[in-house]
């Protein structure tokens, strides 16, 4: 019941990054305050970011957000 | 929580195994002969019947407080049902799992209310009974529509021979809303689990 929706798929390299800064994900997690589950859910794309907690992400590595996180395809 | 009813909800847990045990004791005893009893037995009967005072007072202060605070309702619910909001994430899992349970539980809202209006009657018509022309067997079909007091009173009776008899749920007022608070917790965690592993 009801319209399908169009979703965005979006993908990030803070994996990479990361990995770049020789940091495992419960580090990365403590630097952002979020939770380790989170660092991995969100490097697997499994779940998307808000959009201020993909700035402070953005803002830790000190890169602009579309350089982490842009969108790969669409899918209802 | 402040101090005080930090202590009050330890007595709470810590108290209720021996609320339980006097229930069983008295049960399975003589309660009128336990109460007169002496020596050491006398002791401990009152003593646990002093606790089961002590303890519905405190249950009623504590679930009353939830009811009127929220901050107070917060501190409680969110520790007893091991709720965790520590990033966004968790947030979201929780609002999903919370929206869940929310409609699961009306759903069964519905059904109890459903269930407890109407009444259904099958019957056989004895001969004192029977009019003229009348069937053998009957069936008779009701609504419970009462606010207050017991409904099976409120019930008329179909006159002859009853064979099956529904008149609203079979359950008692607390085993329903016992059914329904681990409904809510279980469906919830349930939920949670489903929510996290979609993640993960």
């Amino acid at each position: 019941m009801g319209k399908t929706k169009m979703k965005l798929k979006i993908k990030n390299n803070v994996h990479v990054l990361r990995a770049e800064r020789r940091m495992s994900q419960e580090q990365l997690a403590g630097e952002i305050e979020v939770t380790r589950a989170t660092i991995n859910s969100i490097e697997k794309g499994n779940y998307n970011p808000s959009l201020e907690l993909a700035f402070r992400i953005a803002e830790f590595f000190e890169k602009d957000i579309t350089e982490i996180f842009s969108v790969e395809g669409r899918y209802e | 929580m402040n101090r005080l009813d930090r202590v009050l909800f330890k007595y709470i847990v810590l108290g209720f195994p021996f609320v339980v045990g006097l229930m069983i004791w008295g049960g399975l005893g003589d309660a009128s002969q336990l109460s007169q009893s002496r020596g050491m037995v006398r002791n401990i009967w009152d003593s646990l019947g002093w606790n089961l005072m002590a303890w519905i007072l405190v249950s009623l202060y504590f679930t009353s407080k939830m009811v009127i605070s929220k901050r107070f309702r917060s501190a409680t619910l969110v520790s007893a049902t091991k709720m965790h909001e520590r990033d966004e994430r968790e947030v979201m899992i929780n609002g999903n799992a919370a929206k869940f349970s929310f409609l699961s539980t009306l759903a069964i809202l519905f059904l109890f209310l459903f269930m407890s209006l109407f009444t259904v009657t099958v019957g056989k018509n004895t001969d004192v009974n029977k009019v003229a022309g009348e069937k053998e067997n009957f069936i008779s079909i009701g609504l419970n529509l009462y606010p207050f007091g017991d409904k099976n009173n409120n019930v008329k009776s179909a006159g002859g021979v009853e064979l099956v008899n529904y008149s609203g749920l079979p359950l008692s007022n607390s085993m329903m809303f016992m059914f329904l608070i681990l409904w809510q917790v279980a469906s919830f965690k349930i939920a949670v689990k489903r929510e996290e592993s979609i993640l993960d």
